[in-house]
């Protein structure tokens, strides 16, 4: 089966692919390896009309031992600040 | 949309639809038929290349993600008359009934014994774990993966 048409764009920065999903709207998805995200488009559960590409370059199976042996949480990926709802304050 | 990329070593460039499907670009651009289309959900693994050395199942990637990458099919693993040591071991062990899964087979075996030189059996059971093969063959195809795994060593 092969999913229903859609445009594809690739992201050369994280702040490029953030502005391409904004442009595009609900409809344009990040596509990261794509194995969720291709299934469900050939089984029509999801339609996309823009996938933006954030997979390039993507880390090897052998890089995963580098980053636990580097103690140290920004030696994986750069994380996303939170957005929308999100706890504040634990008071008591 | 107009992709590149280097399959068994020739430069390919085509004009495809974005939607295109790895594995359908091999068999319908590249004429390239011996990858096979199994489950077409990623399940079965018969579908298996190499892209850029790693396995890949190329029903669930997109052509465009392969764009201006190296990639290795069946055909393009052996080096001219001389076939590959995993090829040689599937021949040799009877690694294969109906021969439907073993192009997936043969290439997530080299995969595995890149990143595994020296697998024991259980090794080569987990790593092979995402290709089926229907005719249920697989102690022979164990028995070939080891065979391989020594042939390689020998090699060195």
């Amino acid at each position: 089966v092969i999913p229903a048409s859609f445009d594809y764009v690739r992201a050369g920065s994280a702040a490029e692919a953030i502005s391409l999903v904004g442009e595009h709207g609900e409809d344009a998805k990040f596509l990261a390896g794509g194995m969720s995200l291709l299934p469900l488009m050939k089984l029509r559960l999801a339609t996309p009309s823009v996938l933006v590409d954030v997979g390039r370059g993507r880390k090897r199976a052998g890089d995963v031992l580098e980053i636990i042996r580097a103690l140290e949480r920004r030696a994986d990926a750069t994380v996303a600040p939170a957005h929308g709802l999100c706890l504040w304050e634990v008071g008591y | 949309m107009r992709i590149g990329m280097s399959v068994n070593g020739s430069a390919q460039d085509h004009d495809v639809e974005a939607r295109t499907l790895l594995v359908q670009y091999l068999r319908e651009a590249c004429g390239l038929t011996g990858t096979k289309i199994g489950c077409d959900t990623s399940s079965c693994g018969a579908c298996t290349v190499l892209v850029d050395g790693e396995s890949v199942k190329s029903c669930t990637m997109l052509a465009a993600q392969a764009d201006g990458a190296t990639i290795t099919t069946i055909e393009g693993l052996a080096n001219g008359d001389e076939w590959h040591p995993v090829q040689t071991a599937f021949h040799e062990n009877h690694g294969l009934q109906c021969g439907y899964c073993t192009a997936g087979m043969v290439l997530a075996a080299v995969s595995l014994l890149e990143e595994i030189p020296n697998p024991t059996e259980r090794e080569v059971r987990l790593g092979l774990e995402g290709n089926l093969c229907r005719c249920t063959g697989y102690h022979n195809i164990v028995k070939s993966v080891l065979a391989a795994a020594q042939t390689l060593q020998e090699s060195k």
